[in-house]
Formats: C-alpha cells, sequence, structure tokens
C-alpha cells in the first residue's frame, strides 16, 4: 500500500499537538505553525535572542525576516508569505516573557 | 530602521531590474521578464528589491554585489520549467535553480555571479508518494525535511529520516544533489538517493535509473537501471534541473542507543580513529558518527564571548578552561546504535571493550547525559529529528560569516593528525579559529571546518577570504581536496581536481546544454 498524501489529510489525528500540524503541501497551516517550527527552534533555545516580551515594533521585525541579519538567515517569500509573516511578527511583539529562555545570552553580534 | 510593506509585484508590475544577465540587452530581458510572467504569472516573477533582498543575503567572504540575481522566478510546475528553458535559450538568460535555498556557508540562495534568474522551485513541494512497505520516498525540490518528517509522524509511517544540521528549514533534494550528508546509517545522503526527474535545458525531461521504462514501479528501489549511470552528472552540477528525486528512508528500529565518547587531549584523534575506523567499515557502528573538536561543542551551545572577549584566534588557555568548566572533550565522539536489544547488546559490547583496549576515551551514555547539550541535540541529529542548535555555531564569533571548508580524508589517523595541525596553522595565521568535526564516511571523513568570520567587519571579510583560499592551496598541495565548496571558491576547487575533469565538465555542459543557460559557474563549469 503506498501513502499520498492529499488523501491522507482526512486521516490526520485530531487533538494531537495543539495547533501544529504537518502540511503536506508545504504550505504554513498558520502563524503559529511557522513561529513553532523555524523560530522558535533557535529564538527558545537560546541560539538566537530572545524576542518575546519586548513590544519589536512588527514592521521592524517582518524587515529582519525578510532582509535577514548578520546570522539570522533571511526568508523570501517562498518560505513564508506576507500574511503568516504579519501574524508571526504582531505574536512575537506582543508576546510576554514568562519563563526564562534556555541558556546562553547571545554575543553582541549574532 | 524602518521596514516597508512589500506590495506583491502583481500589483505594480514587475520593476526595473537593477542589474542586467550578461550580455542580455535591457530590452531582451524585458521581454524575457514578460514571458515569464505569461508562463507564471505576475506573483511569481520577482524584480523589485524588497523581493530580492532575502535571496541576495550571503555568508560568504564576498560582497553580495558579486551574488546579485537580476530577478527570481518561481515554478510549480515540470511545465513551467520547461517553458522557462525555452525562454532562456533563446534570450540567453542564465537561471541558478534552487530547491528550499538554505545552502548556508556554501553560497544560501545566491548565484555563483551576478546577473543570473534565481529559478526558485520552493513552491514545487509536494511529496508525491512514501512507501513504507519499501521504505522509499518521492519528493519535489521544495519540500523541506520538517515537512517530510511531519508527514510519516501524521500518517505514523516509522520511517525514520537523515538529515544535516540544521535540518528544519532545508530539505531533502537540494541537500542531496549538492551531495550534503547527515548523521544516521543514511547519513551519505547520495548513496540512498534511488531515481531522479530532469528537466533538460532543451525541455526534454529525463527520468533517471528505472524511471524511463514505461508503468515500472520500480523507480525507487534500482538505482542504477540499463546503461551509463546518470544520476551523478546532476549532482554538484548544472547539467539539468532536478524536478523530482527517488530516496531511501530507514526503517524506525526498535531500539536506538546514542552515545558520545569524551577524549581529552587534542592529539588523541590519531587514537580515535584507529580505533574507530574498523567497527564502522564492519558495521558495528553504523551510522556516520562524528568527532566534533571543543570549539564546535561549545559554538553550539555559547558564544565565544562567555570566556573571551578578546579579538583574533581564541587562545589555548581559554579552551582548556572551557574543556574544564563545561566538561567538554578536546574531541567528542558522537556514534550511535540501531537495532533489536540483542543487537545493539552484542555491539555494544564490542564498542565498551575497544574503547577499554585502547586505554583513552571516556564513554557517555544518554542516560548519563540527561538532557543537556550538546548531546542532546546530537541524539536528535543521528536519528533523523529536526533542530536547529547548530546555528549556535554563527554566534561563536558573531557576524553572520561561514564558509565551510570540507576537506576529503583518509579515515587514517596519521592523515587526521596533519590535517587538522595544517588547519589550525592556517586558520591562526588569519586570526581565525579552528571550529571542526569530522563526519565518517564509509570508508572517508569529512573534515568539516567552519570558516567564522564578522561579515560586519570589511578587514576581517578580507582577510577570511584570503584564509580560505590558503587553506585551498596549502590542503590542495598535499593531495586533500574538498568535496564541496562555496559559491566564492567553486573555480580555485574545480583546478584541485586536474584539467581533464575540468574538460570533461565542460564537454558535457556543451553537449546538454549548449547555450550555457543553466546555472553558469556552478562546480566552475561553464560552456
Amino acid at each position: 500500500m503506498k501513502f499520498r498524501p492529499i488523501a491522507l489529510a482526512a486521516l490526520l489525528t485530531l487533538g494531537m499537538a495543539p495547533a501544529v500540524h504537518a502540511s503536506p503541501t508545504g504550505v504554513w497551516r498558520g502563524s503559529n505553525e511557522a513561529w513553532e517550527k523555524v523560530c522558535a527552534r533557535c529564538h527558545l533555545s537560546g541560539v538566537g535572542p530572545e524576542l518575546r516580551g519586548r513590544q519589536l515594533p512588527p514592521e521592524y521585525i517582518k524587515q529582519v525576516v525578510r532582509h535577514g541579519f548578520l546570522a539570522m538567515p533571511a526568508f523570501p517569500h517562498g518560505a513564508i508569505d506576507d500574511a503568516t509573516l504579519d501574524g508571526v511578527a504582531l505574536y512575537v511583539s506582543k508576546s510576554r516573557l514568562n519563563a526564562p529562555a534556555k541558556p546562553a545570552a547571545p554575543a553582541k553580534k549574532l | 530602521m524602518t521596514a516597508q510593506k512589500t506590495a506583491p509585484a502583481a500589483a505594480s508590475g514587475p520593476a526595473a531590474p537593477a542589474i542586467l544577465p550578461p550580455g542580455v540587452s535591457a530590452g531582451d530581458f524585458a521581454g524575457a521578464i514578460r514571458e515569464f510572467i505569461t508562463i507564471l504569472g505576475a506573483e511569481n516573477v520577482l524584480t523589485d528589491a524588497d523581493h530580492l533582498a532575502p535571496y541576495t543575503k550571503v555568508m560568504v567572504a564576498e560582497s553580495e554585489d558579486l551574488h546579485r540575481p537580476a530577478a527570481v522566478i518561481m515554478a510549480r510546475t515540470v511545465e513551467q520549467v520547461q517553458k522557462i528553458m525555452a525562454v532562456c535559450n533563446r534570450v540567453r538568460v542564465p537561471i541558478w535553480p534552487i530547491s528550499t535555498g538554505r545552502n548556508f556557508g556554501y553560497g544560501s540562495a545566491a548565484p555563483q555571479s551576478a546577473g543570473q534568474v534565481i529559478l526558485d522551485l520552493r513552491h514545487m513541494n509536494r511529496i508525491l508518494e512514501v512507501d513504507p512497505v519499501m521504505c522509499t520516498a518521492l519528493v519535489e525540490p521544495g519540500v523541506t525535511y520538517q515537512q517530510l518528517k511531519d508527514y510519516l509522524v501524521e500518517n505514523n509511517i516509522p520511517l525514520w529520516l537523515s538529515c544535516p544540521a540544521p535540518s528544519a528549514i532545508a530539505g531533502p533534494l537540494g541537500n542531496t544533489v549538492d551531495r550534503g550528508v547527515g548523521y544516521t546509517p543514511y547519513g551519505e545522503h547520495f548513496m540512498m538517493q534511488c531515481g531522479m526527474e530532469v528537466v533538460l535545458a532543451d525541455g526534454q525531461v529525463l527520468r533517471t535509473g528505472m524511471g524511463g521504462v514505461q508503468n515500472t514501479n520500480a523507480w525507487q528501489v534500482f538505482k542504477w537501471g540499463y546503461g551509463p549511470y546518470l544520476d551523478g552528472i546532476f549532482t554538484q552540477s548544472n547539467y539539468g534541473v532536478v524536478t523530482k528525486m527517488g530516496m531511501w528512508l530507514m526503517p524506525q528500529p526498535p531500539v536506538y542507543k546514542p552515545f558520545s565518547i569524551r577524549y581529552e587531549k587534542d592529539e588523541d584523534i590519531h587514537d580515535i580513529v584507529e580505533t574507530l575506523r574498523p567497527l564502522r567499515i564492519a558495521g558495528v557502528i553504523p551510522n556516520a558518527m562524528v568527532f566534533a573538536n571543543v570549539m564546535w561543542e561549545a559554538a553550539a551551545i555559547m558564544p565565544r564571548s562567555k570566556y573571551y572577549q578578546g579579538t583574533g584566534t581564541t587562545p589555548d588557555h581559554v579552551l582548556e578552561e572551557i574543556k574544564a568548566k563545561e566538561g567538554i572533550g578536546a574531541w567528542n565522539v558522537y556514534a550511535a546504535l540501531y537495532g533489536t536489544k540483542e543487537q545493539v547488546e552484542v555491539n555494544w559490547n564490542i564498542i565498551t571493550g575497544a574503547i577499554k583496549a585502547s586505554g583513552k576515551g571516556r564513554i557517555i551514555t544518554e542516560e548519563e547525559a540527561g538532557e543537556t547539550e550538546p548531546f542532546k541535540y546530537r541524539a536528535k541529529l543521528m536519528r533523523g529529528d529536526m533542530t536547529l542548535q547548530e546555528f549556535g555555531l554563527y554566534r561563536w564569533r558573531g557576524g553572520g560569516g561561514s564558509m565551510w571548508f570540507a576537506p576529503v580524508t583518509v579515515a587514517k589517523g596519521s592523515e587526521t593528525r596533519d590535517q587538522t595541525e595544517l588547519a589550525k596553522k592556517i586558520l591562526g595565521e588569519f586570526g581565525l579559529d579552528y571550529v571542526a568535526e569530522y563526519i565518517v564516511g564509509m570508508r572517508d571523513m569529512h573534515h568539516i571546518i567552519d570558516v567564522l568570520f564578522d561579515r560586519s567587519n570589511p578587514e576581517e571579510m578580507e582577510r577570511a577570504h584570503a584564509c580560505f583560499a590558503k587553506l585551498l592551496s596549502e590542503f590542495g598541495k598535499r593531495g586533500y581536496a574538498v568535496y564541496r565548496v562555496n559559491t566564492a571558491f567553486m573555480d580555485q576547487t574545480a583546478d584541485l581536481y586536474g584539467p581533464v575533469k575540468r574538460h570533461v565538465d565542460q564537454a558535457l555542459k556543451r553537449a546538454l546544454d549548449p547555450n550555457g543557460i543553466i546555472a553558469p559557474g556552478k562546480s566552475g563549469i561553464r560552456i
């Protein structure tokens, strides 16, 4: 038996991981997914700087995502569309920092 | 810093390109752009500065001006790629195909030379087939490892990936056709590739291996097909645009046992290789294990500034302090066992016996390591899980500069010692650090050195460029050459492989792409 992504989309288990699902077509299902599967891997692990609770302006966040900044890679529209990025930028901008991120303050230049 | 809302190209029509492909007039290029829009739709033809910006961010020690694209076009279907080829041939527009464009430290998404049009295949991102019985997959260029992993997990298919570090945002097709490696028993990715679909410059669509046989169901299970085996010429090359790739996936083992072995002295690299090579060749250690040095380990978990605020090469006494305080070895082996409980137990006894007999090296199990980094991310890599932890390397010195210097090494202790000493000496001459790991292949090792530098400092960037050139030439004099290189050093590297190789590469290029429209300069190959 061979699995074909589209036909199997209906079989996805509901309520497994909160708000995060795979996208067989590679399109983000929402800003949450993009944040959790890309941004958070660095920015919640101490690899990249902590962004939460800093009230960073959404326009600034979007600029850095699109252009990159030193060690921060640039993300083209093919990797994240404007609407999803708008959502990520808003989320980060309004986020609060309840618990400190894991170790290692970033170097001055990242 | 202010940001401007980026308007979709469709809203305003294409902006006049800032640069043109070499030898193409503004009028002809405008005509080509119009044709691209007819084929792809205006929203998939990008010429304005805002949309091109993400594609010009490079980490190599050269100005981005040398790698600036004239435009970016995004295809979704094979038919579109065929039509693009026709336009490019007619107008002589060179295209630089990318899959996910995440070739960091090798040139990122940017073309080898300025004025090429990037053909971004990120939207060709269908997982076409996963066969859980034969343990194979067929994917398009834009599929990311994360996407494929999610698909396997959500469909409860017990197969594992092998990915490079960092994996999540890169993809299997791009990594494999650049002959990248991972860390599982399937870590030599091109060896585990099976069947390709390639759009040739003349618009023909080639299926390699068994793929040309009508009604075949063996495309993803038998690599060689009949007659000359062709897949290799579409890797690290510019002879076609790979639009589909088959690959083998590893069945999830009942037991997975990652472990580390810590060695205290720099010179231990000799004995590490001599002790572990036989176990790798015999398959007792089945995966592409790693020997990571102190700076690689440290960089993955912290910036250099935690221990050293100076500039230039990190002094040895600082490294000694890091080793002592962070519990990092001079060399740190990461390997894993996979199989049934009984198989793992047998092999574990062989390995622990060999380490004991060698008289050095301290074994650290997963239970002992607990949740600590870098063990945790290494354990993830060796089972093909998603992590971006190794991006930490880029914060070691900061500044966003990185070029991988990756000479092939014969898996002999004497050779690793010589290469390590030579690399450290040359990097030291330029005030840079030896941040290194060996990834162990079937008989070879990839000696991976991340030449890290502050790209925001022009003087340091220049120094890094000179250092890389010297690494290539000095290693070359001793018979060592890299397995892959960034876009700034492709010609110098091609020279190391000799004039006959360059001639044959060129003869193939002239035969398959007589107008030289696909990725001129890739691996030093042009018409």
